[in-house]
């Protein structure tokens, strides 16, 4: 065992036992842990910290280092009696790639969690007071980087100063960047007056409620900070979701002691200042129109499933493919040849495998009613899993569970083409009779079909890849197309549950292929009208003129139709 | 309890990840926890096959509706996100992003086992063929003798991996501590410079022998001067070697660094993990020997397709003519003897709708596209159905009975 690894085992003894040795003073303590640490070097000089803590670092003798917190033992009356080892911490090996250490970032950390902010935002207005000889101070508006904040100096003009924020709940102001102006209007101008009106009602109505002013605010892409100062002391931050178009809307509100730890709560709740807040972003893009279609074929599927209960029931149409297991699988019977299986090339046991596992049920089923040899081969071991339970179920519920055999279903290997090879392999030596293949199926799924072609088995096939289809039906005898493949158990079941939730589908179908007539009708009727600039939304607007100075549209006020006529090609 | 399960504000130190301190205090603690889990993984086990088959059911389809819920929370729930990646939940402070990492990690921790399965599928079937006697029992020595060998050539592998891995460490480390201006040299890394100083100039000399030779081949260099320009060359590697491990000592004695010191350790460390005896068996089984089989296996795709194309393009029905027709202007439009035939058309012109190009672009654009944008629409909607039906527990297939 490693040196060092005693050394940890030591330190765990002593941190779990409790018992912390004292030592008299600092000198005391390195003499004696360097003879606990014999052979070691010296370590690095202590480092303190601020909260009166010091470390000591103990380089180890290849790539590792330790690192001792240590802290002062008081006896009862308070009094010290010496230092005392307050953690050990390990540190290993440095990223070898970009050299990051975490013992550096470590200390970095500490460091930096333990030194006083530089710059706190009061003392900012007291220092700039006093620099400045300002008569007084007052917060102009929110800014991208934190605020603008104008003085009136003793001759009656203003300076404004872009005040923002360290990150560190401090603030940053460049003042090469102040600007003098004559009074408080141009102090509004010189600081961009980025407040919409909407922001403006709110901060006043705001002020009214809690009897307070606007003191310090932050204004971002998706929301706004505003800071009210009290008149009793204290400060209120009100966090608001700020859309341009709609106004503002007040998320949550908290109260501070002082604007010192106003300032720090919002950098230390990553309130980044480039930060793009995106509220119900997964509704962001596609409004509510996603969830609603969602809901409304959820809704279709429970409904008739609740209808195919009823005593009318539902009738669906025939799929060929599925019609055909059992001719396939009495050939194979007749033939005395396997019946082979294979459920796709999933990388995990997902619903694809399942379904795929559920029609393969039937199969077996059928297969263990005629005593048909069976072969399943699996990509997946998690899919061999539950293959394996599932077959020997089938032959248990058929009263044959003699007849199965363990290595009918077999997990041959994660390899793409070595499971192609094995597959195409298996099918040539055992001239299966029946292939089925159904699931996730990618460049593999022609050698398939091909090797079971070649031994003229009847093949049946299905796969959620439609890059593999066009293949599936240039080779196969039955290919399950599209939404057929999730049918099969509905349709081989026939419950009414399984029937239900397919005549609901459809339902879904038919709604879409209502929408795509609907939205075919509609643009070609916009496409059609004029393009009035003046009843587009400004912004929209400004897009379109800026769009067409790059590109310009010489026949913009012409009709569509008329566009359509004078082109050459369609 | 879902706010802890979803780890809202997760702490440093919480139910999934314990605090690293020093590693053996952490492996510990770890070892712990796994010994933990798997008493409790044992417990549920033991619990699930006692359960009463009447009642399987119910517990199968709760705890698919409970996972499945995880998700769909996931996906309905509002939510936002902040430019640094994190989000947010809006809604109770319910943010089921966070517990996806861990509802994933269980499932891969699942598969990991199963792996263990499949493994001794292969044995049962290939040793059960061996001890019988099966007349392909050749085949599975094969294979049993190729998975033996692929997995110590593997861990060989790694092993040489870990080592280069730990001389990279090492090297982080002395460079780290330079900075610090406190020295850093060790024995370990004084050694592993040395050895790689060798190394890099065997290396650079392999180098110059290789480029020599193609050059003696060209013509470019008489043969005769082969022996002597490699006897000057090594000479010259040899005085490199001696010089920069010379140096190397030195820097040893004064507790010092330098950059070209760790270059040349960093480089050494990468030689020694390509010679290594792991890497090159691994290399010799994998990339020169697998690797060409399975390429092999897939270039006989090219000639099932042909196969494949030509019994479905043979002309039995109306519907196989047309389907034959456009195959033929499709493929048409990718063989640049036939574009030729139409290419004097002006595509501007009106007549240039009926290039072949035009009309091949067409097919594929507009019909073919159409065509798999309804059959990828049925199967959106067949999965959502499917996963309904799961989820709801309505489907009454093996998987949940």
């Amino acid at each position: 065992m490693k040196l060092n690894s005693a050394l940890g085992l030591a330190c765990l003894a002593v941190l779990m036992t409790g018992c912390q040795h004292v030592y008299k003073d600092y000198p005391e303590y390195r003499t004696e842990r360097q003879v606990e640490l014999i052979g070691r070097e010296q370590g690095d000089e202590p480092v303190d910290l601020h909260d009166g803590k010091s470390w000591h670092v103990w380089r180890l003798d290849s790539s590792q280092c330790l690192l001792d917190e240590l802290g002062a033992k008081s006896a009862a009356g308070g009094r010290s009696e010496g230092i005392v080892v307050l953690r050990t911490l390990f540190f290993d090996s440095d990223n070898e790639e970009t050299g990051d250490s975490k013992f550096n970032s470590y200390v970095q950390e500490q460091l930096n969690k333990n030194k006083p902010s530089p710059n706190p935002i009061e003392k900012y207005r007291a220092d700039r007071a006093l620099q400045l000889g300002a008569a007084s101070g007052q917060f102009l508006t929110p800014s991208a980087e934190g605020h603008f904040y104008a003085w009136q100096m003793p001759d009656g003009t203003y300076t404004v100063d872009s005040v923002s924020n360290d990150g560190k709940g401090g603030v940053v102001v460049d003042t090469s960047a102040s600007a003098s102006v004559p009074n408080l209007d141009a102090a509004y101008t010189a600081a961009g007056g980025a407040m919409t009106p909407n922001q403006l009602d709110y901060i006043q109505a705001r002020s009214a409620e809690l009897g307070a002013t606007l003191d310090w605010g932050e204004l971002h892409r998706f929301w706004l900070l505003l800071g009210f100062k009290k008149r009793g002391g204290g400060y209120t931050l009100d966090f608001l979701k700020a859309d341009t178009s709609k106004g503002v809307e007040r998320l949550r509100s908290q109260d501070f002691d002082s604007l010192n730890a106003l300032a720090l709560w919002v950098d230390q709740n990553g309130v980044k200042q480039d930060a793009a807040w995106a509220d119900n972003l997964q509704y962001r893009s596609n409004g509510w129109i996603l969830i609603g279609v969602v809901l409304l074929v959820v809704a279709s599927v429970l409904f008739n499933i609740g209808r195919a209960k009823g005593a009318k029931g539902v009738t669906i149409r025939r799929i060929n493919g599925l019609d055909q297991i059992d001719e396939a699988v009495g050939r194979a019977t007749e033939t005395a040849r396997p019946v082979l299986m294979v459920p796709g090339l999933s990388a995990q046991l997902d619903g694809i495998a399942v379904q795929a596992l559920t029609v393969f049920a039937y199969v077996v089923r059928s297969a263990a009613r005629f005593r048909t040899p069976i072969r399943l081969l699996n990509y997946n071991p998690a899919v061999y899993a539950v293959a394996t339970e599932i077959v020997r179920d089938v032959y248990l519920s058929e009263g044959v569970p003699e007849q199965f055999d363990p290595d009918s279903v077999r997990f041959v290997t994660d390899r793409q083409f070595a499971f192609a090879a094995a597959v195409a392999g298996l099918i040539q030596r055992e001239k299966v009779a029946a292939a089925f293949m159904m699931g996730d199926f990618y460049a593999e799924s022609l050698i398939f079909a091909e090797n079971a072609n070649l031994v003229g088995a009847i093949q049946v096939a299905a796969t959620t890849q439609f890059t593999q289809t066009p293949f599936f039906i240039a080779a196969c005898d039955y290919v399950l197309l599209g939404d057929e493949f999730y049918a099969a158990s509905a349709y081989l079941g026939r419950q009414p549950v399984l029937l239900g939730s397919m005549v609901g589908i459809d339902w879904a179908k038919m709604m879409f292929m209502a929408f795509v007539v609907f939205a075919v009708i509609v643009h070609s009727y916009q496409m059609t009208q004029k393009v009035d600039l003046s009843k587009l939304p400004p912004e929209t607007r400004a897009n379109y003129e800026r769009l067409h100075q790059v590109y310009p549209d010489p026949n913009k006020d012409e009709l569509f139709f008329v566009k359509m006529t004078k082109m050459k090609r369609f | 309890m879902l706010n802890y399960l979803a780890q809202n504000e997760p702490p440093e130190t919480n139910f999934w990840s314990i605090e690293r301190t020093t590693d053996l205090l952490y492996l510990q603690k770890l070892g712990l926890w796994i010994l933990l889990a798997m008493v409790v993984a044992g417990l549920i086990f033991f619990l699930l096959a006692r359960i009463p088959s009447n009642f399987r059911r119910p517990v199968v389809v709760g705890i698919t509706f409970l996972s499945g819920l995880v998700y769909v929370l996931q996906w309905i729930l509002p939510k936002s996100k902040a430019a640094d990646g994190s989000t947010v939940a809006l809604i109770g402070g319910w943010n089921f992003s966070e517990a996806i990492p861990v509802v994933s990690g269980v499932s891969q921790i699942l598969s990991g086992m199963l792996l263990a399965m499949g493994v001794y599928s292969i044995f049962r079937l290939h040793f059960g063929r061996v001890f019988k006697g099966h007349k392909d029992a050749f085949f599975s020595i094969v294979l049993l003798v190729s998975l033996f060998v692929m997995v110590v050539f593997g861990f060989m592998d790694n092993a040489a991996q870990e080592k280069q891995k730990d001389d990279m460490n090492l090297i982080a480390r002395v460079k780290s501590f330079r900075t610090r201006a406190v020295g850093g040299n060790t024995p370990e890394f004084r050694e592993l410079a040395m050895q790689s100083a060798k190394l890099v100039q065997w290396k650079r000399l392999d180098l110059f022998q290789r480029d020599l030779e193609e050059k003696i081949r060209k013509g470019e260099k008489d043969p005769s001067v082969f022996e002597d320009e490699m006897r000057a060359e090594r000479a010259k590697a040899e005085q490199a070697v001696r010089d920069e491990q010379a140096r190397i000592a030195a820097e040893y004695q004064q507790n010092q660094t330098s950059d070209e010191t760790l270059a040349t350790a960093r480089e050494g460390a990468q030689i020694m993990r390509e010679r290594s005896v792991g890497a090159q068996l691994f290399n010799l089984v994998f990339f020169d020997m697998y690797q060409p089989l399975e390429t092999g296996m897939f270039s006989l795709i090219a000639f099932f397709i042909l196969s494949a194309a030509f019994r479905a393009f043979r002309i039995r029905s109306i519907e196989a003519t047309i389907l034959m027709a456009t195959a033929l202007v499709v493929l048409l439009s990718f063989i640049p003897l036939a574009l030729a035939l139409t290419s004097g058309i002006d595509p501007n012109s009106f007549a240039g709708n009926f290039r072949l190009d035009s009309i091949g672009n067409w097919l594929l654009g507009t019909l073919n596209t159409s065509a798999i944008r309804g059959i990828d629409l049925g199967l959106g909607l067949g999965v959502l159905a499917m996963a309904l039906r799961i989820l709801l527990g309505l489907e009454r297939g093996v998987a949940v009975d």
